[in-house]
């Protein structure tokens, strides 16, 4: 078999091992859970970002860094709702990634999936990207600005390492731990926007409403009476006493239709609406009480972390 | 673009096609089909020491010639077999040298699993060095048609970790087989998975194990049984020599029964197999360092590995 037989080929095989090498220099190694180690990717100079669910111990985490060193990595924050984690680095002479772009990647696009192993050696798997979709809320009910599903395989240890182009830049990191169904890949944007937090306050903020809810139907004489799009809301079952509802005036019994303008049809519409950016914020709850349509004025507070 | 990516899927099923040509079915003791790489156009067939049982196999061409060949060589430690079929000018294989992997490069298998014959797959290479979780590998057993039996077969402790790692789609009866580089060119035998991953046999480890049939085995003229010895806080395996061939290595050396051997090289045994693999990985004349324990007392031993033509390994 001649070489130039191949040439596409072997073209392609090594710009695949060229893209390995240029983004394997920023995929570290990471011992924070029993027995099995994890990956990440060293973000910006001293700032590695990994899956959080990878992460089982906040002590005596260590890192294994691309030229074999380990040193000891301390946790800066975690967001179980994106499952992203990020830790700080004393040691910032290694090369950070370079951060690609989510939007031009189509599907079809050729990806290689990242990773670093506990004996030091860069893992790698290929596939193709299999869906981009448009922004989603994790099973935790985090913020994923746009979906991007990698068509490949995620071998142990590989978690929370980076999804890579054709040309070595990052374009997410991989976790499994997101969707029983298949692995995913948290999108550049959302890693930013969740590292900003973190690195600020340690920690993602929510907003807090203070009411118990649970989904209702609404009856359609109802829906026309009070012209109202949807014919679904969440009921006020528990208003926490002095809590942000309560002090607006909601009473038991109360259903919300609407926040903002934007139609609830069900709690888990509430709950998109309370994310970090409405805290503080006054919004229009617009609540049906004996039969009327009245709107509350509520003051969001934040949710107090439970650890 | 157009044309690249025509050109692209033209120069896949052509290498795929070459591949085929140097891959045979291999048949052997009942045991089902299992694959096997035309190693020279002699009549040379590699293929896994676990697919072939007994003195002989039955090969099938890709051309439909059915052959039948002597296994003249086997190393289960290494899992590979060397089978010599009657026939010249076979379509062999190139083999490249398996030492210069890249991680992501790409890599082609040809195999016959689950009785699919010469089916073709792509792949990257996963890792190079050494396969960090060497426990959980298994067999890729030879395909049997039922259902039952095609289950993967039992975790094996890898004895050489030492493996070309890809991330490529293996299944029972892909074992023996070539897995290639993008030139087509066999940088490995496929012989086990661990988590999915595929795990080949090194093109080079099959060259040197060719090399080895024809050269003196490297000899020391002991025999031993393991035992657990403390060493200081620690318990660690020892080999226990039961018995030292008058005349041989171990005998010029001066080790005498019951000294319990700790060290063969730089690394404490691990498993009781860890001094034949070091062995094997020697010449006649080469010096091995062993450490032992007599008379509760460590001890260095610098042994002169001698050859056997005789006797057993070790």
């Amino acid at each position: 078999m001649s070489a130039d037989q191949s040439n596409t080929i072997v073209t392609l095989s090594n710009n695949l091992a060229d893209a390995v090498e240029r983004a394997g220099g920023a995929v570290i190694g990471i011992n924070a859970r029993h027995r099995m180690a994890s990956s990440g990717v060293h973000w910006r100079s001293g700032v590695i970002v990994t899956a959080d669910h990878t992460i089982r111990r906040e002590d005596e985490i260590t890192v294994i860094l691309p030229d074999n060193r380990t040193v000891t990595a301390t946790l800066a924050g975690r967001d179980t709702s994106t499952d992203l984690a990020v830790l700080r680095l004393e040691t910032t002479d290694f090369p950070t990634a370079t951060i690609g772009d989510v939007d031009s990647l189509k599907v079809g696009n050729i990806v290689l999936a990242l990773g670093r192993s506990s004996d030091r050696s860069l893992t790698a798997s290929w596939g193709v990207v299999s869906a981009k979709g448009s922004a989603w809320r994790t099973w935790r009910g985090g913020q994923i600005d746009q979906l991007l599903l990698p068509d490949l395989t995620l071998y142990p240890g590989m978690d929370g390492g980076p999804l890579v182009d054709t040309s070595g830049c990052v374009v997410g990191i991989n976790t499994a731990g997101l969707s029983r169904r298949s692995d995913v890949t948290i999108p550049v944007s959302t890693i930013n926007r969740v590292v900003n937090q973190l690195l600020e306050a340690g920690h993602i903020k929510r907003g807090y409403l203070g009411v118990g809810m649970q989904p209702v139907r609404l009856p359609d004489v109802l829906k026309q009476q009070l012209n109202l799009s949807s014919a679904g809301g969440a009921i006020a079952v528990n208003i926490e006493p002095n809590g942000p509802a309560d002090q607006a005036g909601m009473l038991l019994g109360d259903v919300i239709v609407s926040i903002d303008n934007h139609p609830i049809n069900d709690t888990y519409d509430v709950l998109a609406m309370l994310g970090s950016e409405s805290v503080g914020k006054k919004m229009q709850v617009q609540v049906i009480r004996g039969g009327t349509l009245v709107d509350l004025i509520v003051t969001i507070g934040e949710r107090v972390r439970q650890e | 673009m157009a044309e690249l990516s025509l050109s692209l899927t033209d120069e896949f099923a052509f290498v795929a096609a070459s591949l085929r040509r140097s891959t045979v079915q291999v048949r052997s003791g009942g045991d089902g089909v299992g694959s096997g790489t035309i190693w020279r156009s002699d009549g040379l067939i590699i293929t896994n020491a676990h697919v072939v049982r007994g003195l002989s196999a039955t090969v099938e061409l890709w051309d439909g010639r059915v052959l039948t060949g002597g296994i003249i060589a086997q190393n289960p430690l290494r899992d590979l077999a060397a089978i010599k079929v009657n026939a010249a000018n076979l379509p062999a294989a190139t083999i490249a040298n398996s030492d210069n992997l890249r991680v992501g490069e790409l890599v082609l298998a040809v195999g016959n699993p689950l009785g699919v014959v010469g089916a073709f797959t792509t792949g990257i290479i996963h890792a190079v060095g050494q396969v960090s979780n060497p426990k959980s590998a298994r067999w890729l057993p030879p395909f049997q048609g039922g259902r039952e039996e095609n289950r993967l077969g039992r975790t094996q402790s890898v004895k050489f970790p030492d493996f070309v790692q890809a991330d490529i789609r293996l299944y029972p009866g892909n074992s023996g087989g070539p897995l290639a580089d993008a030139r087509g060119r066999v940088i490995g035998i496929n012989s086990m998975v661990a988590h999915g991953l595929a795990l080949a046999i090194p093109s080079n480890a099959v060259e040197s194990f060719l090399q080895k049939q024809n050269a003196p085995r490297p000899f020391l003229g002991v025999t031993t049984q393991p035992v657990l010895v403390s060493l200081g806080r620690q318990r660690i395996l020892g080999l226990l020599v039961l018995a030292v061939t008058k005349g041989s290595a171990a005998f010029a050396a001066g080790i005498a029964p019951f000294d319990v051997l700790i060290k063969a090289g730089d690394d404490y045994f691990r498993t009781p197999n860890d001094l034949v693999r070091v062995l094997s990985e020697m010449n006649p004349g080469n010096v091995l360092a062993l450490e032992l324990i007599r008379k509760g007392m460590r001890d260095r031993i610098n042994i002169i590995v001698g050859s056997a033509s005789e006797a057993e390994a070790a």
